[in-house]
């Protein structure tokens, strides 16, 4: 994987550090990173997206402690190894997935002066609008 | 365990674990070791300054200058003051000063913009580069423009631009200046508290500094005065380069705090310009 591939948005509000996370679980999550494949190391993050070293380091232990990643001494970080039933997310997981999500929408809608509440409201009128037109 | 049950456990956890004060304690410790550590940074900011100074001296002597031009020398406050009101294109007057004015505040700003992109390199942990520094702000030319144009009549603002907005212009191309106002205040809101006390904590540095550059300018004019003329003009240049470089220390290390607390905000994490080695070695 190379660096290139983590797209920050340093304009979203989003802290960078969650932002990592997101991108990284959700390529691992997805299947886009195979298990045993080297994740970039903190010093070429640091020099290539111009973050603080403080700020990867803080993901990756993020990640590892999820149990998405794994360091290996001397080699660096790879994806994890995972058997099948672990790999396809929970149903746990896949809520805790939406309420970051949501978290990150709230705050990126904050930045628009979007409040909370228009935010919600939004998702409930846009999913009886799904509803419906499903029906 | 899954990534959000960690990130939730890690944030409320080191947010009761640290305190404001100890936070604010650790990185005003950082800005001043990067300020006295760099001394590329030290040179940029130097050059910067004297820039600014230079600026505002060619204002200032075009603004006298400009009646003698006119062959109307000027000596006193009066004088000055009716050949500028018996101007009969004072709208021409006007707009020339705030032009020069609006060149003032873009100069400034775009010099603000180099120091802080190198200094938030050497929080990440690079080495400060006087080349790359104006790089980065001739690209973020444009929304320099629009931010200058934008605060040109409001004498006031630099400060704002200072401590809240070139940071966030640093890794933001936004050109709409209000935009650009709006995401300052909302990252500075997320750390308010300890961007207060740290704006507390800097001040009372800077007055430190200052006392010990006064004290010892003191000395050496009270030395001065019972000294030959040769060595009385050797303590005076000392005391007008310990002045400077106080001055030039004190600019650096007040960016260095502010693009500190900016890293903090937008990143979500403490920075500092050295990661624990044995974790770089472990995780790198």
């Amino acid at each position: 994987m190379k660096v290139s591939e983590l797209t920050l948005n340093f304009s979203s509000g989003v802290p960078i550090y969650r932002q990592i996370v997101q991108l990284l679980s959700g390529k691992i999550l997805s299947g886009a990173l195979a298990p045993g494949e080297k994740i970039p190391s903190i010093r070429d993050v640091t020099a290539e997206l111009n973050v603080n070293p403080n700020t990867v380091a803080k993901a990756y232990r993020e990640l590892e402690l999820a149990g998405l990643i794994e360091t290996r001494r001397g080699m660096g970080c790879f994806v994890a190894e995972r058997d099948d039933a672990r790999h396809a997310p929970t149903d746990e997981e896949k809520q805790r997935h939406l309420d970051t999500l949501f978290a990150s929408l709230v705050t990126s809608a904050g930045m628009f002066g979007i409040s909370e509440q228009d935010v919600s409201d939004y998702l409930t009128a846009k999913h009886a609008a799904i509803t419906k037109n499903n029906k | 365990m899954n990534i959000s049950d960690t990130m939730i456990a890690d944030a409320s956890a080191s947010a009761k674990s640290e305190s404001s004060v100890a936070s604010v304690r650790r990185m005003l410790k950082n800005s001043l070791m990067i300020s006295i550590r760099d001394s590329v940074l030290l040179n940029l900011a130097a050059v910067d300054l004297l820039l600014v100074i230079f600026y505002i001296g060619l204002f200032l002597s075009g603004f006298f200058l400009y009646p003698a031009l006119m062959g109307q020398p000027c000596h006193t406050q009066a004088e000055f003051n009716a050949f500028y009101n018996q101007q009969s294109n004072k709208v021409i007057l006007i707009a020339v000063a705030l032009f020069i004015q609006f060149l003032g505040t873009l100069f400034t700003n775009f010099l603000l913009l180099t120091v802080d992109s190198e200094i938030i390199r050497v929080w990440n942990g690079q080495k400060a580069d006087f080349k790359r520094g104006w790089r980065t702000a001739v690209s973020h030319f444009w929304s320099l423009v629009t931010w200058s144009l934008l605060i040109t009549p409001f004498n006031f603002m630099w400060i704002v631009s200072m401590c809240i907005v070139i940071p966030v212009l640093t890794r933001d191309r936004t050109v709409n200046p209000f935009k650009m106002f709006g995401r300052a205040v909302l990252l500075l809101l997320k750390i308010w508290k300890e961007f207060l006390l740290g704006i507390v904590g800097m001040l009372v540095i800077v007055y430190w500094v200052f006392c010990l550059v006064f004290g010892s300018n003191a000395i050496f004019t009270a030395i001065s005065s019972q000294c030959p003329p040769f060595v009385a003009w050797i303590l005076l240049s000392v005391c007008i380069s310990l002045s400077m470089v106080a001055l030039c220390f004190c600019y650096l290390f007040c960016n260095c705090y502010l693009c500190g607390q900016y890293l903090k905000a937008s990143e979500g994490v403490e920075p500092s310009p050295e990661t624990d080695a044995a974790e770089l070695a472990e995780l790198a």
